[in-house]
């Protein structure tokens, strides 16, 4: 094989008349194609059916089966199979029909040599980028799906469920939850399965920015709209056309800022900072906010008619803390993605180390274990994540629940935390956790059932 | 089974000196003895007509003589200043069958934008040679090459064929090489 090896390649070349089958072969395999060849479409659809052919060649007039009906089989069979025809010019009409059926090209005979090289390295290229496209759009509704969120407990498989139905849907979606809890993840993931994945989603912090600086951002700008707008800018809510924008930290926003999105909410039209000229708009849009809005309403911080228009669907994200279960889960996710990067081959997390991470109160949630993960697997000199590995917050751990956080806790249920966090501290031997609350073990039994507290490993 | 000797067959009476220069030619790129034979010899016992008006029918000449070789012939390279006819291709200098036995060269579209100066004839015995190496490169099993300074890069126009050397390109030297030491 030459510099080009092309003998991978498979081509069925179909014909009725033997010279022209043997003509076009010598070619091809000159060309370094392996090829092999039928006698009209009935023949050709047989092979087609029992072997895997990147290309057929083949005449449109042939007895048995013509060259369509074999390509609109060939195709139904396998949507990935090239087909490029070849016809005298008194069927250049029918050539044409083919195309619209999913030829790739056709050939008018005689032609150049060339011309048939051409055309045929054009399709296998065609498919080539085909295949290539498939796989990166399905790499990507996979980077960006539910795949993506990790989690296995029951609230978040409700959240998964409720992505799953609001995706097929228009309406406009606002995503609750604290810092660091993937709000923006589960936006992607809705937009991943929308009928506008394969528009663009684009984010915004609103937060983050300036109230003028936010106006640009979301609106655009034409040239000389103001000093320093040097040439016209799409903003963000245009750039998403045909998508999803996101808008995090939407509780963040100034009232004057609310009233423009209102405004486009309402009206599904912007005007560039400096135009006049209106913009229809076809994105959809979703919001989060780890704000108290309706008390951030009360006070007048934010708008009442913007919360409605925003807060059509809710999904409301539970910190990790309320999720414990799913704490393992994320930390073998976190664990893997970083021994991707680091080359650090960090198999397995003690089981002292890992009811610390579970018992820890995350204020800074998802985002927070993935930190602690990161710098436990830089520090951590053995194959086994230790306490040692873990920042003191985490080691120091004792479960805090979200009612704890809220100080709304009872009385039972600091008992039952403060007895889990001694047993702990005593590695679950219950004469000398009885001895530190000053109780016997009969007692510390029976509060130990009443309260179903059970070893991780019963 | 690799060519040891090839036998040059002239369809039409050509000049001797230019037949003499593609033997040579051949005998030293493929490293395998040559010589020229007449096509009355080979046609001895069948005689057939492989023209369609002034053209070569060069797949079916190809075919015929793949399936009829006279025993004592290891390889045959026919030589033409007649245009080659196939029903799919409309213009080409040459067609071999792939690790094959039998090719045929054509000059009919070599002398286009050339007249009969002396500059003129060498471009033409080059352009000649080239398609000659070009398809014996085919017998040994070496397709088209997209390095377009390589003989076995595909030309389209006759000034194409001026472009690219009458040798090898390192790639196919190897397989060339691979080729014949497993003789």
């Amino acid at each position: 094989m030459n510099a080009e090896n092309n003998s991978g390649i498979f081509i069925l070349v179909v014909d009725d008349e033997m010279i022209v089958r043997q003509s076009l072969s010598n070619w091809l395999m000159e060309e370094g194609y392996s090829v092999e060849t039928a006698e009209n479409g009935k023949d050709a659809y047989i092979k087609i059916k029992k072997k895997k052919y990147d290309l057929v060649l083949a005449d449109i007039k042939m007895p048995e089966m013509d060259g369509i009906e074999l390509l609109e089989l060939g195709k139904k069979f396998d949507s990935e199979l090239q087909f490029i025809v070849m016809t005298a010019y008194a069927s250049v009409d029918t050539a044409v029909k083919a195309i619209k059926e999913g030829a790739f090209d056709y050939i008018v005979k005689p032609v150049d040599p060339e011309n048939v090289s051409q055309v045929i390295r054009r399709s296998l290229k065609y498919k080539i980028l085909e295949k290539e496209n498939r796989i990166l759009r399905r790499e990507l509704e996979r980077k960006h799906g539910i795949d993506e969120i990790i989690g296995k407990s029951k609230k978040m498989e409700e959240i998964f469920e409720l992505i799953r139905t609001v995706a097929d849907s228009e309406s406009i979606v606002m995503i609750r939850g604290e810092s660091g809890t993937g709000k923006e993840l589960i936006a992607k993931a809705i937009h991943a399965h929308s009928k506008r994945k394969y528009g663009p989603f684009i984010a915004l912090s609103c937060g983050s920015l300036p109230d003028t600086l936010l106006e640009s951002e979301l609106f655009g700008y034409e040239k000389g709209a103001f000093t320093g707008a040097q040439s016209t800018r799409k903003g963000r809510i245009e750039m998403a056309q045909t998508g999803t924008l996101f808008l995090d930290e939407i509780g963040d926003i100034s009232l004057k800022t609310q009233v423009d999105l209102l405004r486009v909410i309402q009206e599904r039209l912007i005007y560039r900072l400096g135009s006049t000229e209106p913009i229809e708009i076809d994105a959809r849009i979703i919001s989060a906010t780890n704000r108290d809005l309706e008390a951030a309403i009360k006070s007048g911080g934010f708008r009442e008619d913007l919360y409605y228009r925003l807060n059509v669907i809710t999904i409301d994200v539970p910190p990790l803390r309320d999720r414990r279960d799913d704490i393992p889960l994320l930390v073998k996710y976190y664990l893997n993605k970083n021994h991707m990067g680091n080359r650090k081959q960090i198999t397995n997390v003690s089981s002292k180390a890992m009811e610390k991470l579970v018992n820890y109160s995350w204020p800074g949630n998802v985002r927070e274990l993935e930190n602690v993960i990161e710098r436990a697997v830089v520090i951590s000199k053995t194959p086994e994540l230790s306490c040692d590995d873990l920042p003191e917050s985490v080691k120091n751990s004792s479960i805090t629940t979200s009612k704890e956080k809220e100080g709304t806790v009872s009385l039972s249920d600091k008992e039952k935390s403060h007895i889990l966090e001694i047993l702990e501290a005593n590695d679950w031997n219950i004469s000398k956790t009885s001895r530190d609350l000053k109780i016997d073990r009969t007692t510390l039994y029976n509060k130990m059932k009443k309260y179903q507290i059970k070893h991780r490993n019963e | 089974m690799n060519l040891e000797k090839l036998s040059i067959v002239p369809l039409e009476i050509i000049d001797e000196k230019l037949i003499h220069q593609l033997l040579l030619k051949l005998k030293d790129v493929f490293k395998i003895t040559t010589d020229q034979i007449t096509w009355d010899y080979i046609t001895q016992i069948d005689k057939f007509d492989f023209k369609s008006g002034l053209k070569y029918r060069s797949t079916e000449l190809i075919n015929y003589f793949s399936e009829n070789f006279p025993g004592e012939i290891n390889g045959l390279l026919f030589i033409t200043t007649s245009d080659l006819y196939s029903p799919v291709f409309a213009r080409y200098y040459g067609e071999a069958q792939l690790n094959g036995k039998v090719g045929i060269i054509s000059s009919f579209y070599l002398r286009e934008n050339l007249d009969e100066k002396s500059h003129d004839s060498v471009i033409f015995l080059a352009r000649l040679k080239k398609e000659a190496v070009h398809e014996v490169g085919h017998l040994f099993g070496l397709t088209h090459c997209p390095d377009p300074n390589c003989v076995m890069n595909l030309s389209g126009k006759p000034g194409d064929i001026d472009i690219k050397s009458s040798s090898f390109c390192s790639n196919c030297s190897e397989v060339l090489k691979n080729t014949t030491a497993t003789v």
